[in-house]
């Protein structure tokens, strides 16, 4: 088990959300999205993120339209669909409660262990929950 | 100076360098094959190739007139290589495990097939390493090695499988490892690091392998046995180094990194893969009996039409088939005399580090040492390392880009010749003049009348050059095979280029002198060498005690030094040379305007034989006993003579026994090592006990017990 793995399996985790909550701030490019990213010091390869919003569009998440640049080819915004905002709002409530859940773990040391055990109860139920759209549009 | 080309990118002009748009083509292909499996392949690799094009344009518009290798660079790194997506994007769980899919299952090993579309002569390596995932190159080396190894055995079995293996055409590139030279974790050019990822072993492992031999080299003095093949080996492991080193592409893009860290070769599923098919062969020939006797039918002429198309520049039908053949075989050929290179190559090092104790002794000059390491490495190795990298580029199907390699190897190889014809010149310069010395010895007249030379062997040990090393052994073969003789702290030589001259005396006395001859550029220098020779002759009434050879140090260094011991025996005086005269080496070398070299085997021209007592008369030397009986006690056989040791040894014994009725008392102990001879002469009317201990090698056992036998009667001789 390496540290390195472990890490970039929370990361997954979260990515896919926070593109979709800087599309739902409003249409998006690529390489905006990147430069968001980077600001909340959430770094990602451009190369890893065409895959993704192609993966997103496909299943019907997102849409988008084509803009003229002056800099170059076409550019593709892109913008969260009905589905997309549902989903979206889905993966919000799950994150909120699961941060909470987690942020209750981790300052729950030096507590008793039946409260500890409590709280992993809930927080593995909340994570089973918020699993599920994943696995349905994977 | 790079090329700048003009490329439509996504519906963009792009002035780019040729170099870049290499790079590029490489990265995008790369893209292409991690997201072939990917719903929308087309559409990320097209989003992303925009993406570049975009930051293209914004680098023209910040003053780039084109796009260099950095800006290519640049803009990857962005994007991220294939192999980095793995480690840290969020392709979810399925997207990667379907990758994985993709190479287990993607290409099924399914049937042995030729591969049609990367095939040097049938395709059967090609195909049998996209059967077993092996790089196609590790075949094709191994199937000409096991050529070699089988005498011809594995060519039949390639045209049987030609024969056999229906022909497709593998388009697909197998997943599957590539030997690469892996330059991101190299010491000297990352061949080890690439056998290490190949085979998916620690790279340390490799490395220790090269390292030992010369690890072990460098302990020489703790492990005092069979260095050289130590030497030799650590010698064979840099030309295999090196051979690699140039037949190895590095891996430079993305893909051949990727193709380099590739699948592991799975030796379980391998032969899980191969009884499966066994088992269903089995089914399938219960089922398919009657099938079988008309498909072989068709696919023999198909083969016989592939065979043709193989031959086709060649001529028609028969015609076509012989070169086709012809082809396969000259291949085989080609291996065999690759491989015989490379045993030769590494002969080479072996026996070149082998000689390196007597370098010491060659008059070198500086000049001398560089032009000989020229000729050894630039004349010898280089084209043979030269044969290897070609033909061993030509397996794994590497095209030469650019025609530098071939011009440095041929200015190398100019260079050698010109080291090795400046080697000779100074060498022969070396030898130039001759410097010779005369010292007369003094002599007491013997109270018996007649004169004896015996050899005698130096008190220190002096060892023949083995050339690999394997035995110490003083046998007497070997010096006389070899000629020259290495001290153990290799510090001198022994060398028996001497004479023995027999003359009429002038007045009624014996004299001996000594004639010392030496070699180099000048004649004063000349005789200074031909002075140092140390040679000491002592005289024991009757008997000369002789060096067998004269003893040479590292100073003096060799100058084809000579020696001639001349005798001059009074008329009415008997003479007797010792037999061991035989072995001794003459030889000549001659500088000047070229240089030769003669040995003469035979002991002298001259009109008399060692092993033989003769008498000086007025018309000259005259052998004693009966001339026309060859076993009269005068004339024993030459050692040379092809008769049967135990013969010999018998008729030895023979004489033994007739001059035994001289002798008070003998005994003659034979050991398995060692013989000792004892004997008490009452000849002289004193009791002289002369014994004589030897030793015999085990394995020349008869050898052994003849000279024994010899010394034996020599002694009693001596004592008549």
């Amino acid at each position: 088990m390496n540290i390195e793995n472990t890490q970039s399996q929370m990361k997954k985790g979260v990515l896919e959300f926070c593109i979709l909550s800087i599309i739902r701030r409003g249409e998006a490019y690529p390489s905006d999205i990147i430069e968001e990213m980077k600001k909340a010091d959430l770094h990602i390869l451009e190369g890893t993120l065409y895959p993704l919003l192609t993966r997103l569009k496909n299943a019907d998440l997102l849409s988008y339209r084509w803009v003229e640049s002056q800099s170059g080819p076409p550019r593709k915004y892109f913008s969260l669909t009905d589905k997309g905002l549902s989903f979206y709002a889905e993966l919000e409530a799950t994150w909120r409660g699961m941060s909470s859940a987690v942020e209750r773990v981790i300052n729950a040391e030096g507590q008793g262990t039946r409260d500890e055990g409590q709280e992993n109860t809930e927080g593995r139920e909340k994570r089973e929950e918020g699993e599920q759209p994943f696995t349905v549009d994977s | 100076m790079k090329k700048v080309i003009n490329i439509n990118f996504q519906g963009r002009v792009i002035p780019i360098e040729e170099p870049a748009y290499e790079n590029l083509k490489k990265y995008v292909e790369s893209l292409r094959a991690y997201f072939s499996n990917e719903e929308g392949k087309d559409e990320i690799v097209n989003d992303i190739e925009n993406r570049i094009a975009e930051l293209f344009n914004e680098k023209m518009k910040a003053g780039a007139s084109f796009i260099t290798e950095e800006h290519v660079e640049a803009v990857i790194s962005s994007m991220g290589r294939p192999e980095q997506f793995d480690e840290i994007s969020m392709n979810d769980e399925s997207a990667s495990s379907q990758h994985k899919q993709y190479q287990r299952s993607e290409h099924p090993r399914g049937n042995l097939f030729r591969n049609a579309s990367d095939k040097l002569i049938g395709g059967v390596c090609s195909g049998m390493g996209s059967y077993f995932r092996v790089d196609t190159t590790i075949i094709r080396v191994l199937f000409v090695l096991l050529a070699f190894g089988s005498f011809g055995f594995m060519f039949f079995l390639y045209i049987i499988l030609w024969a056999i293996l229906p022909s497709k055409y593998i388009t697909e590139a197998v997943v599957r490892r590539k030997l690469y030279r892996d330059a991101d974790h190299k010491v000297i050019a990352g061949v080890l690091s690439g056998i290490a990822q190949y085979f998916d072993i620690q790279v340390w492992i490799p490395r220790l392998i090269f390292l030992i031999p010369v690890l072990l080299s460098v302990f020489k003095e703790t492990f005092p046995f069979g260095f050289p093949i130590f030497y030799g080996f650590s010698g064979s492991l840099l030309l295999t180094y090196i051979i690699l080193w140039a037949v190895i592409p590095k891996a430079v893009t993305a893909t051949e990194k990727m193709e380099m860290k590739g699948e592991k070769i799975d030796l379980e599923s391998i032969k899980h893969k191969i009884q499966d098919e066994l088992q269903g062969v089995k089914k399938h020939i219960d089922e398919n009996k009657d099938q079988w006797a008309s498909n072989i039918k068709t696919k023999s002429t198909a083969f016989a039409e592939e065979v043709k198309e193989t031959a086709k520049p060649a001529g028609r039908g028969f015609l076509r088939f012989i070169s086709a053949i012809f082809k396969v075989f000259v291949f085989f050929i080609l291996g065999i005399i690759a491989l015989t290179l490379f045993a030769l190559g590494s002969v080479i090092v072996i026996s070149g580090v082998s000689i390196m104790p007597l370098k010491n002794f060659f008059p070198n000059t500086g000049m001398i040492q560089l032009y000989g390491w020229g000729s050894i490495l630039l004349f010898f190795l280089l084209p043979i390392v030269a044969l290897l990298v070609y033909f061993f580029r030509k397996l794994a199907g590497i095209k030469s880009t650019s025609s530098w390699l071939g011009w440095t190897w041929g200015a190398l190889w100019t260079l050698g010749w010109i080291s090795i014809t400046l080697l000779f010149v100074t060498i022969s310069k070396e030898f130039k003049r001759t410097g010779q010395v005369k010292q007369t010895v003094q002599l007491q007249q013997p109270s018996t009348g007649n004169l004896q030379l015996m050899f005698t062997d130096p008190e220190e040990k002096f060892y023949p050059m083995d050339w690999f090393d394997l035995s110490n052994e003083t046998d007497e073969e070997m010096a006389v095979i070899n000629g020259l003789r290495l001290s153990r702290k290799e510090d001198s030589i022994l060398m028996n280029n001497m004479r023995i001259r027999l003359q009429k005396s002038k007045d009624d006395s014996f004299h001996v002198s000594i004639v010392k001859r030496a070699r180099a550029s000048n004649a004063a220098d000349a005789e200074m060498y031909a002075e140092q020779i140390n040679f000491k002759v002592e005289q024991t009434d009757s008997i000369l005690n002789i060096p067998y050879g004269f003893i040479i140090d590292n100073k003096s260094k060799f100058r084809n030094q000579q020696l001639i011991v001349v005798v001059e025996v009074p008329v009415g005086k008997e003479v007797y040379v010792d037999r061991r005269a035989n072995s001794l080496n003459w030889f000549n070398i001659r500088g000047g305007n070229g240089l030769t070299f003669n040995m003469e085997d035979d002991y002298d021209n001259e009109s008399w034989r060692p092993g033989v007592w003769y008498k000086m008369t007025a018309s000259g030397i005259e052998r004693m006993g009966d001339l026309s009986d060859p076993d009269a006690p005068g004339q024993p056989p030459l050692p040379d003579s092809p008769i049967d040791p135990e013969e010999k040894i018998e008729r030895l014994r023979e004489e033994i026994r007739e001059k035994e009725k001289e002798l008070k008392s003998a005994a003659i102990k034979f050991n398995k090592k060692d013989t000792t001879i004892e004997m008490v002469s009452g000849a002289n009317g004193s009791n002289n006990k002369i014994s004589s201990v030897a030793s015999a090698p085990e394995q020349t056992a008869s050898k052994g017990n003849f000279q024994i036998l010899f010394r034996a009667l020599n002694l009693l001789k001596l004592a008549r």
